[in-house]
């Protein structure tokens, strides 16, 4: 069991640390990072000790309950995190299975080195948040009791999110989808906690939100006085259940990867229709399908909040609300690359060539973003007074930020069991995208010139997949020929 | 006739080549070695699939890497997994749109497409359900659904891959029978393959290949006939190893 745990441990670091490696250089990594981490928690203790010591300002009381907010998010992460570096193929199970290990045994083996690692990671954090509140005026066993249980309630929130994500969404057929909903449930929880601490915090008084324990946590924080014995005990018992919970929930996900029953069919016709089977393909892979039902809903989330605003307010709103759903509208765009491995797609396998393919993607790809936009879209503009204006300055955005995710999507393309690198993606040509549509709004061209200039982004993000997919393809560019006869008479 | 001319391929520490083989038109080669000879890699170069470091493929004359569609459009090609096939259509569907692709290349409709399919399903025993994608069949049937995905551009060069992997042996005899069937129509077909038996039963020609090295390149009558086949792959083999 040692040895298998030993192993797994490598596999893991070997995901962590690059494959490529050799197995001296991933351990000298190992433990180069773990001597910085050491080093970089032990200084920064000491640097809150010297920063805090003499901190009595008027603000002074809000720092510890900020520290707590710090903690539990970054505890959270972590576990969620726990989440995306596990091996998620399935291959290591499958190879562990062919072995007489039990499946309590075969769940110790995946899981024990990313908990290890993770909270390894998490206990560099320890260090330096109690120095801080000692710093701050906190006796050290109070200290102590406060950072333990702000960890703690991070590690319940996460954990909760994950178990949650894995008992519904319990089909392999889900693994791509379990990750971004776990995310953004813990994204949910975590603005909901944070949200009540505040406004308990401002009123001092938390009785109303207790059930929530955050708000508890970080009022008592702010007090000053020592930290409760029973919340840090409470605290704990949270976090262990949710961990109980959570490894309940995963021994039985992801069993079975069958898919379902088609029920939407496709029937060729001509090469138009094309584009409708690579949308519905995608409508039918769990990932993409997912995305696009997120878009979709969050669009219709915001046309509802606009609806249900003060008109003049909606108003002020109005182009942040139509930038926000061409942003998430266009989001799912960027996946669509990853559902084929990156190298010999089976579009290439059966012989069409890269331009064929890209032009069909591009279509659908848009396809995609008017399903995921169109209604909500609809249902703000329209009672708009400056309807032809509003609906110019959607177009701009999206053509904008779908060019932008087809480009990220293209070039960078990421597998969907790949959780991580789909966040670090995400966030990147999100921000990059926010960015963009920034500058277009800031540049005081007129609506009908940003229309224009996000549909020229559009076309050119065409050409740009086009080049990238080819060049990936190694393919010889060359026009179809025109008659059949051609190609009888040639060979 | 296909034509490789001296042809190098080089994978990191893997080299395959040189490759020098004729083919002709309406027959079969089998491309036969042990695990990590270079089969894949050989069909994969002639494809253009991965770079050659140098040498030629052609078929009639024309390049066969440089993948242009008119060359493309007279091959078809099944690979050794069943991971590269669109599995979140249908068999019907995913036949379908590898119809339109071929039309596409060939700038030429088939009409009769899917009632080819559906005749070589029946004939190699892959049911059709039109509610299953093909991520939720069977292995043996999704290579099945593989192979005449293949087959749907009506192909005169057939490159497959392991063609028998995960199939039955009721499967396998009648995927064998197609073969005899699709050479009888004058189709050329590369089969990479272990079994000795069946390429002797099939193969006109058998190329064997040893660590990325040409260990036999001859007609099955020359070798005495398909009787005689595994004899003399074994004496080829022995030969590469005791060379190397």
């Amino acid at each position: 069991m040692i040895r298998l745990l030993a192993g797994a441990a490598d596999l893991l670091l070997r995901r962590v640390t690059g494959s490529p490696l050799r197995r001296t250089r991933r351990y000298s990594i190992l433990v180069v990072a773990v001597l910085c981490g050491s080093g970089i928690s032990l200084g920064s203790s000491v640097a809150a000790t010297q920063h805090y010591g003499g901190h009595r300002g008027v603000d002074s009381y809000l720092l510890p309950p900020a520290m707590a907010i710090v903690l539990a998010l970054a505890a959270g992460l972590l576990v969620i995190l726990a989440e995306a570096v596990r091996d998620k193929s399935g291959r290591l199970e499958g190879a562990l299975s062919a072995l007489p290990l039990g499946r309590r045994h075969i769940a110790i083996v995946v899981w024990a080195p990313v908990v290890t690692l993770l909270a390894g990671v998490g206990m560099l954090m320890i260090p330096p948040a109690i120095s801080a509140l000692v710093a701050l005026g906190q006796p050290l066993g109070s200290a102590i009791r406060g950072v333990v249980a702000s960890l703690s309630f991070g590690i319940f929130l996460g954990g909760v999110s994950l178990a949650v994500s894995h008992f519904l969404l319990r089909s392999g057929r889900w693994n791509g989808v379990r990750y971004p909903v776990a995310m953004m449930l813990w994204i949910v929880l975590g603005v909901v906690d944070i949200g009540y601490s505040l406004g308990a915090l401002a009123d001092s008084d938390p009785s109303g939100v207790g059930l929530l324990v955050m708000p508890l946590l970080i009022t008592e924080l702010a007090r000053g006085t020592s930290f409760s014995i029973p919340l840090t005990m409470l605290c704990v018992v949270l976090a262990l259940g949710a961990l109980a919970l959570l490894a309940t929930s995963l021994s039985g996900a992801g069993a079975s990867g069958r898919a379902g029953r088609v029920r939407l069919r496709w029937r060729a016709g001509d090469q138009l229709s094309r584009v409708v089977a690579e949308t519905l393909y995608y409508l039918r892979e769990p990932t993409t399908a997912a995305n696009v039902i997120s878009a979709f809903l969050v669009g219709v989330s915001v046309a509802v909040v606009m609806w249900l605003l003060p008109p003049r307010l909606a108003t002020q709103l109005l182009v942040p609300a139509l930038y926000g759903i061409a942003l998430f509208a266009a989001a799912p765009v960027r996946v669509l690359r990853g559902v084929f491995p990156r190298r010999h797609p089976p579009q290439q396998l059966i012989g069409m060539s890269a331009r064929s393919w890209t032009r069909t993607q591009w279509s659908a790809a848009l396809l995609l973003v008017a399903l995921a936009a169109v209604p909500a879209i609809a249902a703000i503009v329209l009672p708009q007074p400056n309807r032809p204006e509003s609906i110019l300055t959607f177009v701009s955005a999206i053509s904008l930020s779908t060019a932008c995710a087809l480009v990220a999507g293209w070039v960078a393309p990421v597998q969907l069991d790949n959780a991580l690198g789909q966040v670090i993606a995400t966030v990147l040509t999100s921000s990059v995208t926010a960015l963009l549509l920034g500058m277009l709004r800031s540049s005081h061209a007129g609506a009908p010139l940003q229309a224009l200039i996000g549909l020229a982004a559009l076309l050119l993000s065409g050409a740009l997949i086009h080049r990238t997919e080819a060049r990936r393809w190694g393919d010889r560019v060359a026009p179809p020929p025109t008659h059949a006869h051609q190609r009888k008479s040639e060979l | 006739m296909l034509q490789i001319r001296d042809l190098h391929v080089r994978l990191g520490a893997f080299e395959l080549g040189p490759v020098d083989v004729d083919v002709e038109h309406g027959a079969v080669l089998s491309l036969i070695g042990t695990n990590g000879s270079g089969k894949s890699t050989l069909i994969r170069s002639v494809l253009g699939l991965l770079p050659r470091s140098g040498g030629t493929a052609t078929w009639h004359g024309h390049s066969v890497p440089e993948r242009r569609p008119e060359v493309l459009s007279t091959i078809g090609y099944m690979t050794d997994s069943n991971k590269d096939l669109l599995a979140e259509f249908t068999a019907r569907e995913f036949w379908n749109y590898c119809r339109l692709a071929s039309e596409r290349a060939r700038g030429d409709r088939l009409p009769d497409a899917l009632t080819h399919a559906e005749r070589y399903a029946s004939l190699i025993g892959l049911p059709i359900y039109d509610d299953r994608p093909l991520s939720a069949l069977s292995l043996g049937n999704s290579r099945k659904a593989q192979l005449i995905g293949a087959l749907i551009g009506d192909p005169d060069l057939l490159f497959l891959d392991e063609s028998f992997i995960g199939l039955d042996f009721i499967a396998a005899r009648a995927v064998e029978e197609l073969l005899v069937t699709l050479r009888a129509e004058g189709r050329t077909i590369i089969a990479s393959s272990h079994d000795l038996d069946l390429a002797g039963r099939v193969a006109d020609q058998v190329l064997v290949l040893h660590d990325g090295r040409v260990a036999l390149n001859s007609s099955v009558s020359d070798l005495g006939g398909s009787g005689k086949l595994e004899g003399a792959v074994r004496r080829s083999l022995d030969q590469a190893r005791a060379l190397r």
